[in-house]
């Protein structure tokens, strides 16, 4: 059986402002995907062409190893998203938004979703004008997680969510894919989430991949370096991503392999996942 | 189950919060039938008006982000646009059947009868007419946010039934056409025509959503709201100035006295509300100096240029050469509400000289919203001092050439309500419910509080001096100055935010028409004096001839070099 849930191959996207360029990514079974990038890099646009509810250029998108146009119908059946914000009628209460979605959905359990309300504290009789941004996300999670969905999209869902409410769903976050048959897809740009539970990190900038693989990996291929402004070499400039300068010296991004030729008297650390966006959201540029 | 009817359950369950709305149809039907003693026309005028409620299914979609529900579910898109159209039938079908029994019931109370023919033929052509309107609304709902097309796209539907009421109840249309309608109409033919007419425009029409659904999902994502500025708050105030314009004409004819009444009682306080907003904005752009030159060229010299050229013109135009006064030669007129903004503008920099200049505090996060006991109690103190006021001055006397100082308190707190709502973002943030409230409130108080004040007793001690009368009337007045603003403010956000050249061009140009419409009016009416016609036939005539024209003169006028710093 194929251990790829979600396959993207060369996805192409225009707009008159953005374009998102031969994106390619993969997405293991049982394991946390954390998409990352800057406000309008296009994660939402990925996700959106994932979800089919816009028409790409060029391209192929596999979930489950099936086309996620042809087979958008079965497809669905198994993936579940959480957005931003909610995306049920503010008037309806949360029993009410069981009743209208349940027929949708063929593995749909009443005693799950009942289990989850209880366990998120949400009470039925709640309108979902009336509950919280963190309680809204709650919500969108045990509607995600009563049909068993096997990939769960996330797009920006902890952005306005107090640290408690973050730290809460990636709680719940863990749980779900306890049972190796599950994946997420975790779009976000507070890295500082991915760090905990992530297994896999996708960068993406200006509709560019820029790395795809595992946290480990990406952590350990990059390292910070800082220096005096004697230590900048013309050779050195180049290499760097991000490159910061003033007049106490000098910081930015340099790939692990180029660490060998650096002098003694430069600093390396290791970079969190912060730090290597925003270096790659200042590409090339010298910021003084 | 299939799709299709999951899909139309998942539009019930998405609509039903609104169903209460269909009893609009149901009262207005009611009325209809009991006074024309046609009970059929209950179900005619319930299923016609039961389509631009079906399109507030998408009224609905847009303010719930229910694209991106529809993204997620498993359906098609094809589904989704299938079942919505045989929702909207199911809600025709519905709200027929139902309607039917009430007519019945109307026809048996008032003993006017119900023939099976002609009902089937009210029936056919009311489902027609509502096939018509889906047909044409729907496929812009599914191409166009609704907010941006909902009062155009339904506007044409709402003229048509109102003409054809209007010509079928003067000639009783389906007996008196021609013969061989009768014939069609004493069959079942035109209920056949008509069903089978219905159904194909619905098809057609469905298709066409479906293109059109699918041509959306190359769309760009649209942008972010915040920041934008506030085109609806420009539209607003050039509806405003169109109002004036209106009421004066209104004035020359000597008709529509409610209207007028009505316009009196809100629009000069929204304009300061307006102005109010905008007025911190521009003090910190410019600073003092700059602000007061700017106060003066803007609002001094066109009230000196109306004053000096366009009243003695007017005057002229009038009374011809027979002036009696200098006084009545060069008149204030509507420039009294720039020389009160001006008094006002100059307060407003007098306390910013007091609190040494401080500049004004930006928008703070966790901002105080406007809410519903917090509008109830403002209007209840601008009530009480509105009876005060009158108590000197009454309503309509004129004092100082300012024809309407009855409603200073109006004016003064709407100008300080205008700026406390730049800095609480209160245009942006106020609730769409709590603008429905405010409409609610400002039809109740007319037909219950207005009534009361000015038809009960002698002569008119509505207008002051502290007549019980006077008390009702100014609690009228606020409820529904703050009513219609909160409606106005709400409505204009959601579905006039347009900042498109036409809108832009009537914005740039509202304020020079304002200046100059009142000659303009006068030479109007004149021209057009000799046209025998009802009065509010001439009224809806002359107002439909000189909007574009005043606005293509002030265009003119405005093209004069320097005139643009001024106007």
């Amino acid at each position: 059986m194929n251990n790829t849930v979600l396959e993207i191959n060369e996805l192409c996207k225009d707009y008159p402002d953005f374009s998102l360029r031969n994106v390619s990514f993969s997405l293991p079974m049982g394991s946390i995907m954390g998409f990352v990038g800057q406000n309008g890099a296009g994660k939402t646009t990925t996700i959106r062409l994932i979800l089919n509810m816009i028409n790409r250029e060029s391209g192929e998108i596999k979930i489950f190893g099936l086309d996620n146009v042809q087979d958008e119908q079965k497809i669905k059946q198994d993936i579940a998203v959480v957005f931003d914000d909610t995306y049920f009628v503010e008037n309806w209460k949360v029993s009410e938004v069981e009743k209208a979605l349940k027929g949708f959905y063929n593995n749909w359990s009443s005693t799950l979703f009942t289990q989850y309300v209880k366990s998120f504290h949400l009470s039925a009789n709640k309108k979902v004008k009336e509950l919280s941004k963190g309680m809204k996300m709650k919500l969108m999670l045990a509607v995600a997680m009563s049909h068993e969905a096997r990939l769960l999209i996330l797009d920006e869902p902890t952005s306005g969510l107090d640290p408690v409410a973050r730290d809460e769903l990636l709680e719940i976050l863990g749980n779900y894919i306890a049972d190796g048959q599950k994946s997420i897809l975790f779009s976000t740009h507070i890295t500082s989430d991915l760090e905990k539970i992530a297994h896999y990190i996708t960068l993406i900038d200006h509709g560019s991949i820029f790395y795809s693989g595992t946290k480990d990996d990406l952590l350990e291929s990059f390292c910070i370096v800082r220096g005096g402004p004697h230590d900048l070499i013309d050779s050195l400039k180049e290499k760097i991503i991000g490159l910061t300068t003033n007049i106490a010296g000098f910081a930015g991004l340099l790939p692990t392999s180029e660490m060998k030729h650096l002098a003694p008297e430069v600093v390396t650390e290791k970079p969190s996942i912060d730090e290597i966006l925003v270096s790659i959201s200042k590409g090339g540029r010298n910021y003084d | 189950m299939t799709n299709i009817l999951k899909s139309i359950k998942l539009d019930h369950d998405i609509m039903k919060s609104r169903y209460p709305i269909f009893m609009i149809g149901y009262v207005v039907g009611i009325l209809f039938a009991v006074l024309s003693k046609t009970p059929i026309l209950a179900t005619s005028i319930v299923m016609v008006m039961a389509a631009p409620l079906a399109g507030q299914y998408f009224s609905i979609y847009e303010k719930n982000n229910l694209e991106k529900l529809y993204g997620v579910l498993p359906l098609r898109k094809s589904e989704i646009v299938i079942g919505r159209y045989l929702y909207a039938l199911c809600i025709v079908v519905g709200n027929g059947v139902v309607a039917t029994i009430v007519a019945y019931i109307i026809s048996f109370l008032t003993r006017s009868g119900m023939g099976g023919l002609e009902t089937l033929n009210f029936l056919s052509i009311a489902f027609l007419y509502f096939c018509l309107t889906i047909a044409v609304i729907f496929p812009l709902y599914f191409k166009f946010p609704f907010s941006k097309v909902y009062v155009l796209s339904n506007l044409p539907f709402y003229l048509i039934f109102i003409i054809t009421l209007g010509v079928a109840r003067k000639t009783n249309a389906l007996k008196q056409t021609s013969s061989s309608f009768q014939y069609l109409s004493s069959n079942l033919t035109i209920a056949a025509i008509a069903l089978g007419l219905g159904i194909v425009l619905l098809a057609i029409s469905c298709l066409l959503s479906s293109a059109l659904t699918e041509g959306n999902r190359t769309a760009p994502l649209p942008a972010k709201e915040s920041g934008r500025r506030l085109f609806f708050a420009d539209n607003l105030r050039t509806w405003m100035v169109i109002l004036v314009v209106l009421q004066h004409l209104a004035e020359i004819y000597n008709t529509l006295y409610l209207f007028m009444m009505l316009n009196s009682a809100y629009f000069m306080g929204l304009l300061f509300l307006l102005s109010g907003y905008f007025t911190p904005g521009s003090f910190e752009r410019r600073g003092p100096g700059a602000f007061v030159k700017d106060r003066l060229l803007r609002l001094g010299v066109p009230t000196l240029i109306y004053v000096f050229i366009l009243s003695p013109i007017a005057r002229i135009g009038t009374h011809g050469f027979v002036i009696n006064t200098t006084a009545s030669l060069f008149a204030l007129g509507p420039m009294w509400f720039a020389v009160m903004l001006l008094v006002f503008d100059l307060g407003y920099l007098a306390w910013r000289t007091v609190v040494k200049n401080r500049p004004e505090r930006s928008i703070p996060e966790n901002h105080t919203m406007l809410t519903f006991p917090r509008v109830a109690l403002f209007t209840l103190a601008l009530a009480a001092v509105s009876y005060l006021f009158r108590i000197a001055v009454p309503y309509g006397i004129p004092v100082l050439e300012f024809p309407s100082l009855g409603y200073l308190p109006q004016y003064l707190t709407f100008f300080l309500i205008g700026m406390l709502a730049l800095r609480q973002d209160w245009l942006r943030t106020v609730s769409g419910s709590l603008g429905k409230i405010g409409f609610v409130l400002a039809v109740l108080a007319t037909v219950i509080l207005f009534p009361a004040a000015v038809f009960i007793g002698k002569g008119s001690p509505w207008i002051g001096h502290g007549t019980w009368q006077s008390a009702v009337f100014a609690l009228w007045d606020s409820v529904f100055a703050v009513g219609m603003s909160l409606a106005l403010v709400t409505f204009f956000r959601r579905y006039v935010n347009g900042g498109k050249k036409f809108g832009r061009f009537l914005s740039h140009h509202s304020f020079t028409v304002y200046v100059i419409h009142a000659p303009i009016l006068v030479f109007l009416a004149l021209a057009l004096r000799g046209l025998q016609i009802q009065l509010l036939l001439k009224f809806c005539l002359t107002a439909l001839v000189y909007l574009p024209f005043s606005f293509g003169i002030a265009w003119i006028i405005r093209k004069i070099p320097y005139v643009n710093k001024i106007l």
